[in-house]
């Protein structure tokens, strides 16, 4: 090691600025901002402290894309990290095609959100749809309030399949082969095994992947845009899709602000108590 | 496929008239393709050089050197990883149009020019890496930086690679921000512009599609020749703790 006291910073210089330019002064900024009014310019008028929160919480539309954000979450964390273990335990088994099936089932990582919105604009369609065809079920999945959100979920689901497979599968392949080894000489059935030494074996990588997809999952606001663009009747809105058309449609850049703050908060808090669990019950080797 | 066909309830999904090109040609012909998927091309390529540089030097100065408030400068980058980034769209906005970059590739790719994770990647690569190499160096009176450059980069090779495979597939499919920041035709990125397409009156189902896969051509591929080193790039880190 050594020590010159300014050529480290120097080397650090070019990631620091573009994190303080765009990561942690646009942050602070967002926060005060939130206790300003704001001109159609973005310039902060004056401050009037908890007023913008104040007319944000007694929205109804709040609460609705609130729950909507907070259902589209609990049904897309634990689906998309339940059928990626799924996929790793079936191509833990070493066969010939397990290339084939890594490959197959990462694929959808490649796509993009914007991309899989236009494929599954198609299978949706009721009349000429891949499901309508196949099913033979006519439903509207995009226009139906009933469905449309559950139609939204699906779409991104079936793209975190994949990151979260490739991540389990290279954890469920860290686990020593003896360990198991003398589970099953015990006569260790699956389930057992699952929950005594596959489960605390790959904690870390599913706190990984329980943390990062809530992040995601609370952020949700591409397919809305591209598919539904919050409805059919206000039910796909999700908070950051809210907060985007605050922002650009009615240009009520205080609003859009306050709810920027709520949702980092919202997520921050969720994260700290994922943390809070982390200390009991995720094993690291 | 023609566009009857799609629409038709009685095919299934193989056609029975291949159409050769034609979807493909009216794609070009409606829009400006070319032009999204060389716009599409520079933000992943320079966008990814760029985040290579930053994590590099940044990851550079971790591994080798040791200064004050080294570990604070450390969790303040990663720090920027707890931060999402949708909720600050807004705010970049603001900054990025007084920076006068609206509607340039540097406004596109300006806020994705530090990834944490490659930086905590490449850190620890680089304190792999044998310390003899450094003291050698520095007996025969070589300075840091070319240190760096001739002797930490080119043994970085194999993990570079992944870092630049996986990072050239997120940017390739970054939407949201490039949505806000381009506001001319010419300067759209493939994403954005398929979209468009498909929310343009004339919805015509054979050219979308065509299109679609269009911008779908390069990522796969990546993928499909490449994926050991994007999975190695991207589970690195945190498959071990």
């Amino acid at each position: 090691m050594i020590k010159r006291k300014s050529e480290p910073y120097l080397y650090l210089i070019p990631a620091l600025t573009i994190v303080i330019l765009f990561v942690y002064y646009p942050f602070v900024k967002t926060i005060i901002s939130s206790f300003f009014k704001v001109d159609i310019y973005g310039n902060l008028k004056e401050f009037v402290a908890f007023n913008n929160y104040l007319k944000l919480f007694s929205n109804q539309n709040f609460y609705r894309a609130f729950s909507q954000t907070l259902l589209h979450t609990l049904m897309y964390v634990p689906i998309s990290i339940f059928i990626g273990l799924g996929l790793a335990f079936v191509s833990n088994q070493k066969s010939h095609f397990s290339r084939v099936y890594e490959t197959l089932f990462t694929l959808s990582m490649a796509i993009s959100v914007s991309i899989a919105c236009q494929i599954f604009r198609m299978i949706y369609n009721p009349s000429y749809g891949l499901l309508a065809k196949t099913f033979g079920i006519n439903i509207a999945w995009l226009t139906n309030k009933q469905y449309a959100l559950f139609a939204v979920t699906f779409i991104l689901i079936w793209i975190q399949i994949g990151f979260n497979y490739i991540y389990l599968s290279a954890s469920l392949k860290n686990i020593p082969e003896d360990i198991i080894e003398s589970a099953n000489i015990d006569g260790a059935g699956f389930f057992r095994k699952l929950f005594h030494i596959y489960i605390p074996m790959i904690s870390s990588s599913l706190f990984y992947l329980i943390v990062t997809s809530i992040i995601t999952g609370l952020t949700m606001i591409t397919p809305v845009l591209i598919l539904t663009e919050g409805g059919p009747q206000r039910s796909t809105q999700t908070m950051i899709y809210n907060m985007y058309v605050y922002a650009y449609n009615n240009s009520n850049y205080a609003m859009a602000y306050t709810y920027g703050v709520v949702v980092f908060f919202l997520v921050a808090i969720i994260v700290a108590i994922n943390f809070s669990f982390e200390r009991k019950s995720v094993f690291y080797r | 496929m023609t566009t009857q066909e799609i629409t038709d309830i009685n095919t299934f999904i193989l056609p029975k008239s291949f159409r050769n090109w034609s979807n493909f040609k009216e794609v070009f012909a409606m829009t400006d393709m070319n032009r999204l998927f060389i716009n599409s091309m520079i933000v992943a390529v320079v966008g990814t050089v760029g985040r290579i540089i930053t994590s590099t030097l940044a990851a550079f100065a971790f591994a080798f050197f040791d200064f004050k408030g080294k570990k604070f400068w450390f969790s303040f980058l990663m720090g920027s990883m707890m931060v999402p980034g949708d909720v600050l769209i807004f705010s970049n906005y603001v900054t990025v149009s007084r920076l006068g970059m609206m509607g340039s590739y540097l406004g596109i790719i300006i806020v994705y020019l530090v990834f944490a994770n490659y930086i905590f990647m490449l850190r620890q690569h680089m304190m792999s890496l044998p310390r003899e190499l450094f003291e050698a160096a520095k007996i025969d009176g070589c300075s840091n930086f070319r240190f760096f450059l001739t002797t930490v980069i080119p043994l970085s090779g194999s993990i570079l690679v992944s870092v630049f495979l996986s990072s050239f597939v997120g940017l390739w499919n970054i939407y949201l921000w490039p949505l806000l920041v381009t506001n001319t035709n010419e300067m759209r990125t493939i994403q954005v512009g398929i979209s468009m397409l498909s929310s343009a009156e004339q919805l015509s189902w054979g050219p979308i599609m065509a299109a679609t896969l269009i911008a779908l051509l390069p990522t796969v591929i990546i993928f499909t020749i490449s994926q050991k080193f994007i999975v190695k790039g991207l589970t690195a880190g945190a498959v071990k703790g």
